[in-house]
């Protein structure tokens, strides 16, 4: 407040500033502890106790039953195996599923959808687009003011948010939304299953 | 969740301050071309430039061991605070938002790590009852006996509440907004109008007071 800058404080003030003292070896110790440290992207932000927006839920019950299904698949695999033990000259087989040959997380389609009949642009920015404003716009909808866009995931949970004309920060307001306490800002959470 | 419609969730961020650095660009008036650095060096150490890192830790290091040496009135303390903050901001460069101001992003993780440092600390001393008593009687009964106008700055800076202190030396030392503060704390503007108001006071009260006894 610049009310209150009389010459006492000012004084005050400059005194405090001219305490500066550049120490290179502090600088040095800096430098050296990060010095090959892994990026840790995902460590600033607080786990949520629930999620979600509609989207997300949506692809998280149909990531669920594909769960079940799965799952359900493997408990039947031991009786499946011996009937084909029992036929002649069969052999066993483990069945490993392809995403784990090719080494990669199989992706999940998700659909992000905005409704904001004001915004000319709408971008969506996450963890899993590197927080680009321009590599996910969303396209706008039949519906006037709608806004979506499909995204393949990959299983974990991730952070996003939406910048809308390339300006306005804003959090799903359907979603779950968690603060960073240390980088202060929010975002939405989406948490997608592995199938 | 709250249902509620998109406008009004947008308009509601505008007005807290954990978005403002996202959407408010810099106001030139209150950035000091002297203490903001090329935004494009937090970019490019973003992207793995370790040169660009080294360039943000030279830029900032002797405000950021300034602020701490202030705010935990301890060099070794301050080292600890500042060293974790460089590192936690490196940990974390993939979350710097490209649209964001790198001052109020690092000084936030400074004052966080300078809280976490000084709660520490108390917790340590805590267990020493006695040790803690007399380091408080004499710190509040003592008078300031050093005819040095700086000590007598620091002095008061000193008995300051930490919250007082913290706004004056963001808003009067390190020079930054109160929009700037505001992300940096997560205290409405009004509340930190009001902590630097009073810390101004006091300041001004106990100087006078020096300054007629001694001067």
């Amino acid at each position: 407040m610049d009310d209150e800058r009389d010459e006492l404080i000012e004084r005050a003030a400059a005194t405090l500033r001219r305490r500066q003292t550049h120490d290179p070896r502090a600088v040095s110790r800096i430098l050296r502890t990060v010095e090959g440290r892994p990026r840790r992207w995902w460590r600033a932000v607080t786990w949520p106790s629930a999620p979600f927006s509609l989207a997300a839920t949506g692809s998280l019950a149909a990531a669920a039953l594909l769960l079940g299904f799965l799952t359900r698949q493997a408990a039947d695999r031991p009786a499946q195996e011996r009937q084909l033990a029992a036929l002649p000259g069969a052999r066993a087989l483990s069945l490993v599923p392809v995403s784990r040959v090719a080494g990669e997380s199989p992706r999940i389609p998700v659909q992000f959808t905005l409704r904001d009949v004001r915004a000319e642009q709408v971008a969506l920015v996450g963890d899993f687009n590197d927080w680009s404003p321009s590599a996910t716009p969303l396209e706008r909808g039949a519906v006037h003011g709608t806004w979506s866009v499909t995204l393949p995931v990959t299983p974990g949970r991730h952070v996003y948010a939406f910048l809308i004309d390339g300006k306005t920060w804003m959090t799903d307001p359907r979603a779950q939304t968690a603060q960073d306490l240390d980088f202060g800002r929010e975002n939405s959470v989406l948490i997608v299953q592995a199938p | 969740m709250t249902p509620r419609s998109p406008r009004a969730a947008a308009v509601a961020r505008e007005e807290s301050p954990a978005v403002l650095w996202a959407i408010q660009p810099a106001d030139p008036s209150t950035v000091r071309p002297s203490t903001d650095i090329d935004p494009a060096v937090p970019l490019r150490a973003r992207s793995g430039d370790a040169r660009a890192f080294a360039e943000l830790v030279e830029h900032f290091h002797v405000r950021c061991m300034r602020y701490a040496r202030y705010m935990l009135g301890d060099e070794e303390d301050a080292e600890e605070a500042v060293q974790d903050t460089f590192v936690r901001v490196y940990d974390h460069l993939g979350q710097f938002r490209p649209d964001a101001r790198f001052e109020p992003w690092l000084f936030r993780i400074l004052a966080n790590r300078c809280r976490t440092v000084r709660a520490r600390r108390r917790r340590r001393e805590s267990l020493v009852v006695t040790g803690e008593f007399s380091v408080v009687v004499s710190a509040a009964a003592a008078p300031v006996v050093s005819e040095d106008w700086k000590e007598e700055v620091e002095a008061a800076l000193e008995s300051l509440p930490a919250e007082q202190r913290e706004a004056f030396l963001l808003r009067h030392v390190e020079d930054l907004s109160y929009e700037d503060m505001s992300v940096i704390t997560g205290v409405r503007l009004s509340a930190l109008r009001m902590r630097v108001k009073r810390a101004c006071d006091a300041l001004r009260t106990r100087l006078q007071e020096e300054q007629s006894r001694g001067r």
